[in-house]
């Protein structure tokens, strides 16, 4: 009797696309804690070398609307939805929205509960950023 | 995907806002990585190993993402870097800016193309690339432990 169980020790992989360090690496670090196996990209053209990338196997994007790179992120959604329309694509148009999309994917995700508030995620990004202004 | 260069900063793990991550009770380091761009960059293969062996990595892209980094105030226990990067600034302007402004912090640099010796003369812990993860392990927590 060939009963092998499924291997599902592999954890879903995120792709985040976000042009800002800060943002990128906070909502990242979220969805880690939440379990996700995380690749970042700092713009478009990045997101599509992951992408081509056989060694990766990206479940779900999360992209900045407003990327960088040869596409913007509609574009790349575009793409993605057209050409590997089995991953889930999720564009955020500010960092709030991208934190409330990242604290969605931990309700479903491997972890089963969130590690914290998203809105603890948006006031790091925010406190950073103000320091980063006022340099 | 492949990073180039490769900043890693440690700090002491804790979730945003200061708060320890359940998962990880256990105090983590945060090690900023930098990665130059080879063929685009993305996927830093330290960056996963790092994280496996308990580090909170934090990936820059290039010089510039480091700087903001570096700058933001999030908390930075070690600079791990390469040379050669796009953007304003190289590796080796981002070492001179993080002695400067973090004396304290500790740098490892890593290149395929200079030679250690160019390091030693400076005091700087250099790592030739391609470098295997067990060694830059092993200089990153030395590097932690000299600082401790």
């Amino acid at each position: 009797v060939n009963d092998t169980p499924p291997q599902d020790s592999t954890p879903a992989s995120i792709l985040m696309v976000d042009g800002d360090v800060v943002s990128r690496h906070a909502i990242a670090d979220y969805l880690r804690h939440c379990g996700y196996a995380v690749v970042e990209a700092a713009s478009t053209d990045e997101a599509m070398i992951a992408l081509k990338e056989p060694t990766l196997s990206i479940d779900v994007i999360v992209c900045d609307v407003a990327a960088i790179g040869s596409q913007s992120g509609f574009e790349l959604a575009n793409w993605v939805r057209q050409k590997r329309p089995e991953l889930e694509v999720r564009l955020a148009g500010s960092f709030e929205g991208a934190a409330q999309t990242a604290a969605e994917l931990c309700e479903s995700g491997p972890h089963l509960a969130k590690p914290y508030e998203p809105e603890a995620v948006i006031d790091y990004i925010k406190r950073l950023r103000a320091n980063r202004s006022g340099a | 995907v492949e990073r180039t260069g490769d900043e890693v900063v440690e700090s002491p793990k804790r979730g945003i806002n200061g708060v320890e991550s359940s998962a990880s009770a256990r105090r983590r380091k945060r090690v900023a990585a930098l990665h130059p761009r080879c063929r685009g960059r993305t996927i830093h293969p330290h960056g996963r190993k790092l994280r496996d062996a308990g580090y909170s990595v934090i990936e820059a892209v290039n010089g510039d993402e480091a700087l903001t980094i570096l700058n933001s105030g999030a908390t930075i226990d070690l600079l791990f870097t390469d040379v050669s990067m796009p953007g304003s600034i190289d590796g080796l302007g981002l070492v001179a800016f993080a002695r400067a402004s973090f004396p304290n912090l500790p740098v490892v640099v890593t290149s395929a193309h200079l030679l250690p010796a160019d390091f030693v003369a400076c005091g700087t812990p250099f790592l030739s690339k391609p470098c295997p993860i067990e060694q830059t392990l092993e200089m990153i927590r030395g590097q932690l432990m000299q600082r401790k």
